[in-house]
């Protein structure tokens, strides 16, 4: 039940051959064999279940809504109301928000059940999801998990819900215990761990990706069915690249950013995690159109579609040659290459194109992303809302001594950063530039799409999931650098993206292409990433050997 | 109600009785030949909340003395998430002023972020227009005059450098003995216009004049209150002083000044300030001061953000406003997404300056009568609807004097006045042709006023209130008085004309002591001169 498609778990609910409340319980299950990967940062089972039993009474009167017992996550950066929303920071680690984000709201209007708030690197800074206060998210892709490990050992611990407490990984995520109950688990585990730790190979797994790693672990983990990102730089398709599955960021404007907690606001876009690229039009037509409460969101109408068959003879797929950079790997040059001959062979036109400015994306980002991160983190002052400081020396020690404590070192590191280049002496330097910089970024995509190329074919990162021991060799700002080459500058133009898995590679490991569209035509980028969504056959993820 | 049943002489003798109460003929500043050696330069940074029912960029109330954080939106608390969704009234209202205020329009402006953290600005920062206003490049022609001083008046024009909108910020209370502070959000993103001029000014009569106007302005466009005391409008102002021919001074800012007085006391206090300083050889610190109206002087205050940088950025959850008319919007651009303006710049008021110029040229009204005219909400109008084919100075003496006294005292707004006001014109009309006299004119108008219904005329022979024109039921009376009061005869046959201390003029007496006998329902005049006639047999 749980490897269906959205798409046939909303068609089964509707013809009532699944019931909501069955189908929340095995994935609240699924949720416990895989909790070791830290995709939650909040668990809302309770919350889950009564919605899915409201779904379950409306199955029984045939008054179903479109999106009845669908269960569901959504990164902890949207707020929820009553429901924690932590953004992964220390300082919003007890924030209850008073409102639902329009994308939730929505979702919950439609009949979906939450399942939980989802892990991501503390206020989305970060493609790793590892720089977050409840320790870093685990790719599920070639992971051994401990029951699994267990149970090849012969050894059965208690209840399928224990499984995941040992020590050891609590440690490696980073959570939080007193010494007492340290010990006490300790004291409960030590054999257990004993053996895992023999069987486990070593304490490394693959990285999730990031930020919006926790939601798209929980949509390859089988866990929920759909998920909310959000999508800054990449921060949907690179998690969605390295789990394999659909990561898709929509043109900027076309939903709501009201009760999203703001990364760089003219660059946030909320993404949507399905398995298939139909599920994520499916989602997206329930999410689409104006709100009142973000002005930035277009005002003309917006229109459900589904997605049609067709066929790509009159296609034109450009080919950007600066992304062809240093650093690709192999196997990804490789699904490349393979991908463009399979449009070509089917008919489309495939032409290589220049987005020239592309290499200089990366620097301008971190201008506009530093600036826009020092603004929207003054509000954090420990006064209204949020982790407040005992010091009450005055009001400046006290703002001081939260943030101080509030923030981690790289959000911190931002906050100086934005505030250094919107310095008067330096706004025109910096700021000014990189605004100019943006702007030709965002006019070579407009310039190859006025030359009638209708989707942008590119990798979405450079490489298939690294491990978690290099990845963490080096700090947040090189990896970002690194990781976010092919997806950030599609953030700089607004148009809409979505990263599609292809194959595995050698060691297994998902290998996905990225489709770039044009701006305010999302149906149409999804129709032809459907298309090529049948043509590579991924083979998803099954894990229903834990249940 | 207390009637007067005494005529003083002034009012006898038909003189004004407008003169005011202290009635200095020196001008406020003394004389001090050193700072004829000055040159002083002030510049105004006017803040005015917009009369608007909700928030800048939120649905909370903007309310005056609502309970404490009760009128305040997710928005205004600064909670994660939340965006500003721009009140488009509040738009409307700053065009209106902006183009009454002879502003050029921008076609298009933008909203900035000012950030600097303080426990009442949630945010950490003040969206505000800082790069692109709504309109620049203004000119105000206003009327410089000072109330103790009548026949010193002039004309000055000043120049407005641009006018914004931006949130107010909420207000914190220092609680030193809990050492604490309380903060309050009502006031919280409540839109606010920032009017800045150009440092046109050279003393505080002519930046109060000018601020004066300006409020007068803003409650005319029905933009503003101007409630000064509630703090709907204050003023800071920059000021600096240098000798002729040599470069501006180093300037200090007089912040939240917060009624026209303070405005001219704080700014005529700090030229003096730093004219001292520099006579004795010290140097002007650029800094903020604030004023306490109480001892009169600007104190600096204790300012941390003496180097501040407010890091301006973009306000990016928010579009640019753009502003048409209705012939230059382009094409497919949907009217919900911008502002035309044909329809916000049709039916501005005319500017205070203008009606001051109107009546004092139509009418040869004083400079003084001007102002109570025009300053009075409602009046002028009253004033303009029934002055035809009547004497203007005495109706506008009669307004001030007589119909504003009682319309005062009932708290009557007269922008919603509740009487027609041919009523008020009748009144009038009954005054000056000595129908009724002058001691009842009060009466008739409270009368007026409680029976809206009615007419004056009515009211009058109702309440018998109209003069007795039969001389020889005056005689008689004033027969009664002479018989009554033989001292005070003697006293006006040794000629004791003049008062003496204690004393009244005996005539005086007389009629006074008849008038009340006859309800006031007589001339004095005729009274005077019966009197006269009798006193000359005896």
């Amino acid at each position: 039940m749980l490897s269906l498609t959205l798409k046939e778990v909303i068609h089964q609910i509707q013809q009532g051959k699944i019931c909501a409340k069955e189908l929340c319980e095995k994935c609240i299950a699924r949720a416990a064999r895989v909790k070791e990967l830290n995709a939650f940062t909040t668990e809302t089972h309770n919350i889950a279940k009564k919605q899915a039993s409201a779904s379950a009474e409306r199955q029984a009167t045939h008054a179903t809504l479109p999106l009845d017992g669908v269960p569901v996550a959504v990164k902890d950066n949207f707020c929820t109301k009553g429901i924690r929303t932590t953004c992964a920071s220390h300082m919003l680690e007890s924030f209850l928000p008073p409102y639902n984000a329009t994308m939730v709201e929505k979702l919950l209007n439609n009949g979906a059940c939450l399942l939980g708030k989802t892990n991501l690197d503390e206020f989305g800074m970060g493609c790793g999801s590892i720089d977050s206060i409840y320790g870093p998210v685990r790719n599920p892709w070639n992971y051994h998990f401990v029951c699994q490990s267990l149970e090849e050992a012969g050894l059965q611990l208690g209840s399928k819900e224990s499984h995941s407490m040992t020590y050891s990984q609590l440690k490696a995520r980073g959570i939080h215990m007193s010494a007492q109950s340290r010990s006490k688990v300790l004291r409960q585990t030590r054999e257990a761990e004993k053996m895992t730790e023999d069987v486990h190979c070593g304490s490394d797994w693959y990285i999730a990706g990031g930020s919006s790693g926790g939601s798209a672990v929980a949509v390859a983990s089988g866990v929920c069915f759909g998920a909310l990102g959000s999508d800054t730089g990449g921060s949907v398709r690179n998690p969605a690249s390295y789990c394999g599955v659909v990561g898709f960021k929509p043109t900027y404007g076309r939903l709501s950013r009201h009760g999203l907690i703001p990364l760089v606001n003219s660059l946030d876009v909320p993404g949507i995690f399905t398995r298939t690229v139909e599920d994520a039009a499916i989602l997206f037509n329930h999410l689409g159109g104006h709100d009142v409460n973000d002005s930035t969101t277009v005002s003309d109408p917006f229109h459900k579609q589904d997605l049609p068959d067709i066929s790509i003879k009159d296609l034109c797929i450009g080919i950007p040659k600066e992304y062809h950079s240093p650093g690709i790997s192999e196997e990804i040059l490789n699904a490349w290459k393979w991908a463009a001959d399979l449009f070509e062979k089917a008919g489309a036109k495939v032409i290589q194109v220049s987005l020239p400015h592309t290499q200089y994306s990366i620097v301008c980002y971190s201008v506009l992303c530093c600036c826009e991160v020092a603004s929207n983190m003054a509000r954090y002052d420990g006064i209204e809302f949020g982790y407040r400081a005992e010091n009450n020396e005055s009001t400046e020690e006290l703002i001081a001594a939260s943030r101080h404590y509030g923030f981690n070192d790289v959000v911190q590191g931002r906050i100086f950063a934005g505030n250094y280049f919107l310095l008067r002496q330096n706004y025109e330097k910096y700021f000014m530039k990189a605004q100019k910089v943006r702007r030709l970024i965002s006019e070579d995509f407009q310039k190859v799409y006025s030359k009638k190329v209708d989707i942008l074919l590119t990798p979405t990162t450079p490489t298939e999931a690294p491990l978690y021991s290099w990845f963490s060799e080096q700090d947040n700002r090189t990896r970002t650098a690194e990781q976010d080459v092919y997806t950030q500058p599609v953030n700089m133009a607004g148009v809409p993206a979505v990263s599609v898995p292809v194959r595995l590679s050698q060691a297994g490991l998902p290998v996905s292409l990225q489709l770039i569209g044009q701006s305010f035509k999302d149906h149409d980028l999804l129709t032809v990433a459907k298309w090529f969504e049948q043509q590579v056959k991924f083979p998803r993820l099954d894990l229903s050997y834990l249940d | 109600m207390v009637y007067s049943n005494r005529i003083s002489l002034r009012r006898l003798c038909r003189l004004s009785f407008l003169v005011s109460r202290h009635n200095r003929h020196y001008s406020n500043l003394s004389y001090n030949p050193r700072e004829q050696e000055w040159r002083s330069v002030v510049g105004l940074e006017i803040h005015a909340q917009i009369q608007s029912e909700s928030k800048l960029f939120s649905g909370a109330s903007t309310k005056y003395a609502g309970s404490t954080n009760t009128q305040v939106s997710i928005f205004d608390a600064a909670i994660p998430g939340t965006l500003p969704v721009l009140n488009r009234h509040i738009v409307e209202a700053g065009i209106r002023t902006a183009a009454a205020l002879g502003c050029k329009l921008s076609q298009m402006s933008k909203f900035d972020r000012k950030h600097y953290f303080y426990a009442d600005l949630p945010a950490g920062y003040q969206i505000t227009q800082q790069r692109h206003p709504l309109a620049r490049n203004g000119k105000v022609k206003y009327l410089v005059y000072n109330t103790d001083n009548w026949n010193k008046y002039s004309w000055k024009t000043a120049s407005i450098i641009q006018l914004q909108l931006e949130q107010d910020s909420g207000k914190s209370l220092h609680d030193a003995d809990q050492n604490r502070s309380l903060i309050d959000l009502n006031r919280a993103g409540v839109g606010l216009m920032e009017i800045v001029t150009a440092p046109d000014f050279t003393d505080g009569e002519e930046a109060s004049s000018f601020v004066r106007e300006l409020v007068l302005m803003l409650r005319r466009l029905e933009t503003c209150s101007g409630r000064m005391e509630e703090g709907a409008l204050r003023v800071d102002a920059n000021i600096s002083v240098h000798r002729p021919g040599e470069p501006l001074g180093v300037r200090t800012e007089v912040k939240n000044l917060n009624s026209v007085k303070s405005v001219g006391r704080a700014i005529d206090y700090e030229i003096k300030r730093q004219i001292g300083e520099l006579e004795s050889g010290r140097e002007i610190v650029n800094e903020t001061r604030s004023f306490d109206a109480q001892s009169g002087q600007t104190i600096a205050m204790r300012d941390k953000e003496k180097l501040q940088d407010y890091r301006f950025m973009p306000e990016p959850n928010l579009l640019p406003v753009f502003l048409y008319d209705s012939k230059s919007v382009p094409m497919g651009v949907d009217p919900a997404n911008v502002i035309i303006t044909d329809h916000l710049l049709q039916g501005l008021p005319s500017s205070p300056s203008k009606s001051y110029e109107r009546i004092h040229d139509d009418h040869k009204i004083s400079i003084r009568n001007c102002v109570i005219l025009v300053n009075e909400d409602g009046l002028l109008k009253i004033f303009d609807e029934i002055v035809e084919r009547r004497d203007a100075k005495a109706l506008i003496n009669f307004l001030i004097a007589d119909f504003l006294g009682v319309a005062h005292a009932r708290d009557i707004n007269l922008l919603q006045c509740p009487v027609p006001f041919r009523h008020i014109a009748e009144v009038f009309d009954m005054k000056t042709n000595r129908y009724i006299s002058n001691d009842n004119v009060t009466q008739v108008l409270e009368l007026m006023f409680d029976f809206p219904n009615k007419t004056p005329g009515e009211i009058v022979k109702e309440k018998e209130l109209e003069n007795i024109q039969d001389l020889e039921v005056l005689q008689a009376e004033c027969e009664k008085t002479l018989l009554k009061h033989p001292n005070v005869v003697q006293r006006w046959k040794v000629g004791q004309q003049k008062e003496k201390k204690g004393r009244q003029d005996p005539m005086l007496k007389l009629v006074n002591t008849t008038m009340t006998a006859l309800n006031n329902r007589a001339n004095p005049l005729v009274l005077i001169s019966i009197f006269e006639k009798l006193l000359s047999k005896k």
